[in-house]
């Protein structure tokens, strides 16, 4: 082995660059360790404590760089300084490397696309409001990926968007598929002729992945934020969103996702539905499905089943058949579920979930097999969890509420919490099952996969009679690969179910017969 | 367009750039010290001049004036000056913004930073000797915060990775602290602390003593202002809380270390 290393004096990098550069270093071949530091004397004193410190590095100051490498051979410490100065010279010229024109305001940005008919604003809440307003004053349609937008200001934006027949998708929506572009966190879905409007992100995207995997395809998919459907906007986009799509050519059949609406608004959809002449399934998450069914509508159990209805609504097969194809495949996970609780020890059900709709749903459907469970987003106040960090008997947990993303990405993104959370549920010998979702798509982690399945082993390691069931919410076509992430799933001990509905049922089927 | 410039920014002309990156740039003062013209995304400071949308590769000199600013001899703002004081805090005060904080190193994971003295479960992040060593150090300095804070900071000196060591910004979190809960001490001690962490603490690097300064001046960024304001006052905490992690990579997050960490061991009731 040889130690040596490299100063660079006078160049500055920024702490995120500095961490790739050392995250590249140690995967380059032949090099078995390395350190990139700024010249301090405690930096200096690691690098000693470290085996990582050349001679060179002695005279070297507080504000220069010090790259220290150790490598098999000189050869390949070489070789690894090569790579190193191209990554460096990428550094400095990354922001000069294109000289294309990058503009900072709408105005610059219809400069160079004249003809954009819409307007993706992800920008801090205080700002949102105004740049939506110019893009309506533009003519576009807007989808408002930001929140913390008043209420006001949303009902400002919708009155205007409806004023000017302009789509106001959000705030607060994450989720659209329009004219087959997936939008945002959303996936690559066929495109078809069911249309779909939603109040919830990770809803819209579970509807959307289970019409594909059933063959079909979405015309369009409408998001409108989960406000909405309160009393305050009063569902104006809602409606707008279910007129258009009533009056699209390419949508013959319509699904509205939503948690349920205030019964001002519900009272406006359902009037609605009942004069529209194509075959509308709705989902009304936790809510009555009396009154959607009385003026004409199909009301769906689950977010899975409002897919496959729609589906066969689309191929023009019978519901019926459906439904009770459903029914038996429900049968088929009870019995699954009956046969692991058989050899499952532990009495409880802990859900970390990265959707905020999947984890209402999964609690729904588990209170009929195991009672409530407590949350950080309860179905019940007083299932309210004290802490959020520890877990009490069957707990679910919605890892994208504000609690937990103060400060990080969204866990659709970075699984860090859910995986420390995951061994430490394992290691409580009173865990039998661990619920979890996997979102799939645009904008979602590119290798869920690689993050997870090393985590899911180590917890089997830990409690090898641990039941880990995952549902995957994705398609073929997105970006990670629906068939490779369930495989690698499998493979590692998952049970992988096809839809959120079906892996809650096994969950709760398992812990409703754990002797 | 608004310019806001900071308040300890002397009027002259500066012309030696320091360092270029995408949302600011750093020039010279003298060999210690920095200003720095910065986008929104950074927010003010005492050293910092704020002009929305800036684009930093195209600036190369600035001039600053008592009302006015020109950048590259040519394009002129008018600016306005603003302060930035440290809040004096009440016990109350402290322990909401304790309270605040606590959850921020539970959340904080797969980071090499100083989360872990606060929060255990972190340390098998570091993995690599390298960071072993880190580690152990960070813990040795750690051990002296309550019976000798002067020999804590300066073991944290120039302690850790990125730009401004952890420990630059963790001594810079101390200094804070001790600026915070200035109204609650009676010890004539506790006057001549703070200079013998400022004296012992600055160092070689300017983008770490830039920190460390404005703290021992009691002083803070807009971004950290506006954070201990809405504690104080109840409102908008998560969002101001969002918009202080938001900057840099680990430095926040070993500011929050500092200051939680002294505030904790000294006011925690």
């Amino acid at each position: 082995m040889i130690i040596k290393g490299i100063i660079k004096t006078g160049e500055y990098y920024d702490s995120v660059s500095l961490m790739l550069i050392a995250k590249e270093l140690n995967s380059f071949d032949g090099i078995a360790d390395s350190g990139v530091v700024m010249g301090t004397v405690e930096n200096k004193s690691i690098l000693v404590s470290g085996g990582l410190f050349p001679q060179e590095f002695e005279n070297a100051g507080d504000a220069d760089l010090l790259i220290a490498i150790k490598a098999e051979n000189n050869d390949a410490y070489e070789k690894a300084i090569a790579k190193l100065d191209d990554l460096f010279k990428k550094l400095r010229n990354k922001s000069s490397e294109s000289s294309d024109f990058v503009p900072k305001s709408l105005e610059g940005a219809l400069g160079q696309i004249p003809d954009a008919n819409l307007s993706l604003i992800s920008v801090a809440g205080k700002y949102a409001a105004s740049e939506a307003r110019k893009a309506l004053e533009k003519g576009l349609h807007v989808m408002l990926f930001s929140d913390n937008v008043s209420i006001d200001d949303e009902l400002e934006l919708k009155k205007i968007g409806k004023e000017k027949k302009l789509l106001v998708m959000g705030p607060d929506c994450g989720t659209a598929i329009i004219n087959g572009v997936p939008l945002a966190f959303a996936n690559v879905v066929s495109r078809g002729d069911i249309g779909i409007v939603a109040a919830s992100g990770t809803g819209l995207q579970e509807v959307s992945c289970i019409i594909d995997k059933n063959n079909c395809g979405v015309s369009q998919a409408i998001g409108t934020g989960g406000r909405d459907v309160k009393k305050d906007i009063g569902g104006i986009m809602f409606l707008e969103a279910m007129n258009a799509l009533e009056n699209d050519p390419g949508t013959k059949v319509i699904v509205l996702v939503s948690k349920p609406p205030h019964p001002e608004v519900l009272d406006k959809i359902t009037s609605l539905i009942k004069d529209f002449s194509k075959p509308v399934v709705a989902i009304l998450i936790g809510g009555n499905s009396e009154q959607i069914e009385k003026n004409g509508a199909i009301a769906a159990k689950n977010l899975s089943e409002a897919g496959e209805i729609a589906a066969a609504l689309s191929k023009k097969i019978s519901v019926e058949s459906v439904t009770e194809a459903i029914k038996n495949k429900n049968i088929e996970i009870e019995k699954l579920g009956i046969k692991l609780a058989g050899n499952s020890k532990g009495k409880y059900l802990r859900g970390l979930y990265s959707g905020g709709t999947l984890c209402d749903e999964s609690q729904l459907i588990l209170k009929p097999l195991i009672g409530n469970t407590y949350s950080n987003t309860p179905l019940s106040p007083e299932f309210q969890l004290k802490d959020l960090f520890k877990s009490e008997e069957n707990t679910i947990i919605d890892l994208g509420d504000d609690d937990f993303t103060v400060g990080r990405p969204h866990p659709m993104i970075d699984f860090s919490l859910r995986k420390k959370r995951m061994i430490e549920e394992a290691q409580n010998k009173e865990v039998a099952v661990i619920l979890l979702d996997i979102v799939l798509g645009f904008g979602s982690n590119l290798d869920p996969a690689g993050e997870i399945v090393p985590t899911i082993k180590e917890v089997l390691k830990i409690n090898s009679s641990l039941n880990i069931i995952c549902s995957i919410t994705g398609t073929k076509n997105d970006p990670q690969g629906y068939n490779a992430v369930k495989k690698s799933l499998s493979d590692s001990g998952a049970i992988v179910m096809d839809s959120n509905a079906d892996a809650s049922l096994l969950a709760g089927t398992i812990i409703k017969n754990i002797k | 367009m608004e310019v806001i410039l900071g308040s300890e920014i002397l009027e002259g002309t500066y012309t030696q750039i320091h360092s270029c990156f995408r949302d600011v740039i750093n020039f010279s003062i003298n060999d210690d010290l920095l200003i720095s013209i910065a986008n929104e995304k950074i927010g003010g400071g005492p050293l910092n001049i704020v002009i929305q949308e800036c684009n930093t590769e195209e600036i190369k000199s600035v001039t600053v004036k008592s009302s006015e600013i020109v950048i590259n001899n040519s394009v002129s703002y008018q600016c306005y000056r603003k302060e930035w004081i440290l809040p004096k805090l009440s016990r109350i005060d402290i322990s909401k913004l304790l309270k605040t904080l606590e959850p921020v190193f539970l959340n904080n994971i797969e980071q090499l930073s100083l989360a872990f003295l606060i929060d255990e479960k972190q340390k098998p992040i570091f993995k690599s000797t390298l960071e072993r060593a880190f580690l152990e150090k960070a813990i040795h300095a750690f051990t002296f915060l309550g019976e000798d804070i002067r020999k804590c900071c300066r073991l944290f000196k120039g302690l850790g990775f990125g730009l401004t060591p952890s420990g630059d910004d963790f001594n810079a979190g101390v200094l804070t602290a001790l600026g915070l809960t200035t109204l609650l001490r009676t010890k004539n001690e506790d006057f001549s602390l703070k200079k013998d962490i400022f004296v012992s603490t600055m160092g070689k690097n300017p983008v770490s003593n830039n920190t460390i300064y404005i703290a021992y001046k009691g002083m803070c960024s807009e971004k950290l202002f506006r954070l201990l304001n809405a504690v104080k006052e109840n409102h908008r905490i998560e969002i101001e809380l969002n918009n202080f992690l938001n900057i840099g990579h680990t430095s926040p997050i070993d500011f929050l270390t500092g200051l939680y960490a002294y505030l904790k061991r000294y006011y925690d009731n």
